[in-house]
């Protein structure tokens, strides 16, 4: 189909006049224009009256003769026509061209046609639609330049205090429900790298000290050496009395020791029982 | 042999068979004997000798005992010492044991206990009335000593021997010494031991024992070798009763908590 030049040279005005930015009045009057260009594009009145339902012409009201100037008369200025293309009568040296066998387009008697799947329009209301705005570029406003190559972790001052990535626990950890695995007894247990054997804490200090002497100081050795002893014999038996402590001999854990009898006052007794 | 120690071949030759007797087929009969953890040859040779030493009115021996100490929980020490027994079932014990530079003798009589060291010449003497199983438990608790091989001088042998023992096994025979010898051993929850057994019938001495304590950490070791075993030894009351040099010095026992439970509680309750 071939249009002809005044009209194409029509339709191409009209288009361009119709997608103006802002430009060439589309609209009936420059005040509903306005209106409607308003912020928010709402108004609580209406403009016109409701006139109703028109079934005719006849009824449409007498416009009121504007007070403004009309507007300017824009005539297209039609293009020269252009020289008529005769084909060339040289033969072409181009493979000819077979029409394409692309497939139809048009709906097939006896097939269900679904409707087409298109992208429905952005719709600038939504914030995710809206543009993204461009930051003006000077000092202050600018993004923050990175101070770390892109493929190093922040650093930690970074990070806030006690901030741990994912799935992270303390060294040791294990869930409440580990329990440790069964070991046969006898549990006997190794001497701690630091304390040593688990007889003593060094926590106790001398605190037990007098405790544990006193309740263990039953034999000794030799009798104090630094002091005079004097030697007693009953029944056969030797005791030494050593700054009024008395002490004997006696056989323990198959050696010979000293055995502390009494203190200073004490009454001896039983000591010819076994 | 007597009536005794057939009983108790009688009852253990029961007891192990007795999971074979209640199967119907031969088959069972091998399994069950496979499955039985005690061997009933080894538990026969060990009882035996065990109601062989029981039975014997005197008999002298001279022993050889080393015994492991883990120091530190990880290094083994071995510690040796040596000496003779002789023992009148009843009425005299006597041993000597030579430990390191200390020498002892232990003498009892059945009516007195005395320890004697020869070399730092004192000596300790006692009253005491008793069986020796009851000596020797009273000697440990009120001196801290333990009696030479006081576990095979026992009358109760045969029941220590096999109380506890899980497992035991025949390994066969070898030679100690030139002397043909049972090799056995046994397993028990806190120790294992092994004992060879003369193969002699009439005469079924127990030449060595190793007993290994599996409770404790290192599994330390003790290693006995009997010797010299007589059977007709000088046993007259001299021999089980001590009298001392008149330079040597007199030590006591130690003092018991109660000095008035002494001699007189154990009497009470092991006294025979």
């Amino acid at each position: 189909m071939k249009l002809p030049n005044n009209l194409f040279t029509a339709s191409v005005c009209a288009l361009m006049l119709s997608v103006a930015p802002g430009g060439l009045l589309l609209y009936p009057s420059s005040a509903e224009a306005n209106s409607l260009t308003r912020e928010g594009g709402f108004r609580a009145m209406p403009t016109r009256a409701p006139s109703g339902a028109r079934s005719r012409d006849i009824d449409r009201r007498p416009s009121t003769p504007s007070a403004r100037p009309s507007r300017p008369q824009i005539t297209p200025s039609r293009p020269a026509p252009r020289p008529t293309m005769q084909p060339s009568q040289r033969p072409s040296t181009r493979p000819m061209m077979q029409p394409s066998q692309r497939p139809s387009t048009r709906p097939v008697p006896g097939q269900i046609q679904r409707p087409v799947q298109r992208p429905t329009p952005a719709r600038p209301d939504r914030p995710y639609n809206r543009p993204t705005p461009v930051s003006p570029n000077r000092p202050g406003l600018r993004p923050p330049v990175r101070p770390y190559p892109p493929n190093v972790r922040p650093p930690l001052h970074s990070r806030p205090p006690g901030w741990r990535p994912p799935h992270w626990r303390p060294p040791l950890w294990r869930p409440p429900s580990w329990r440790p695995p069964y070991y046969r007894p006898p549990y006997s247990r190794p001497p701690h790298w630091h304390w040593g054997s688990y007889y003593w804490n060094p926590r106790w200090q001398w605190y037990f000290t007098a405790v544990v002497g006193a309740a263990t100081l039953v034999f000794v050795d030799k009798p104090p050496a630094d002091e005079k002893c004097v030697e007693i014999e009953a029944d056969g038996e030797t005791a030494y009395v050593c700054d009024g402590v008395l002490y004997r001999d006696t056989y323990y854990n198959d050696e010979l020791v000293y055995e502390i009898v009494s203190e200073p006052g004490e009454v001896i007794d039983g000591a010819d029982k076994w | 042999m007597n009536t005794k120690l057939h009983r108790i071949l009688l009852g253990l030759t029961l007891l192990c068979l007795s999971g074979a007797a209640a199967a119907s087929d031969k088959a069972a009969d091998t399994a069950a004997a496979e499955t039985n953890p005690i061997d009933p040859q080894a538990a026969e040779i060990v009882l035996r000798s065990a109601y062989f030493l029981a039975d014997l009115p005197v008999f002298s021996f001279s022993w050889f005992l080393s015994s492991d100490e883990v120091v530190d929980d990880r290094e083994k020490i071995t510690f040796v010492e040596s000496g003779s027994t002789t023992v009148k079932r009843g009425t005299g014990f006597y041993s000597s044991r030579e430990r390191g530079n200390t020498y002892r003798d232990y003498y009892f009589n059945g009516k007195e206990f005395s320890v004697v060291s020869p070399n730092e010449n004192f000596y300790a003497s006692a009253p005491f009335t008793g069986t020796y199983d009851d000596l020797m438990q009273r000697v440990q608790a009120g001196t801290g000593t333990t009696l030479p091989i006081w576990t095979i001088l026992s009358a109760d042998l045969p029941a220590k021997l096999v109380a506890g023992v899980e497992a035991a096994a025949y390994l066969g025979t070898t030679h100690i010494a030139g002397q043909e010898v049972h090799h056995i051993a046994f397993t028990s929850p806190d120790e294992d031991w092994q004992i060879w057994i003369s193969t002699d019938d009439d005469a079924p001495f127990p030449l060595m024992l190793i007993g290994t304590r599996t409770d404790l950490k290192g599994w330390p070791q003790q290693r006995v070798t009997l010797m010299d075993w007589n059977l007709a030894p000088n046993a007259d009351a001299e021999r089980f009763k001590f009298t001392p040099d008149k330079g040597s010095i007199r030590v006591t026992f130690p003092m018991p908590a109660n000095a008035d439970t002494g001699n007189a509680a154990a009497s009470k309750e092991g006294g025979r």
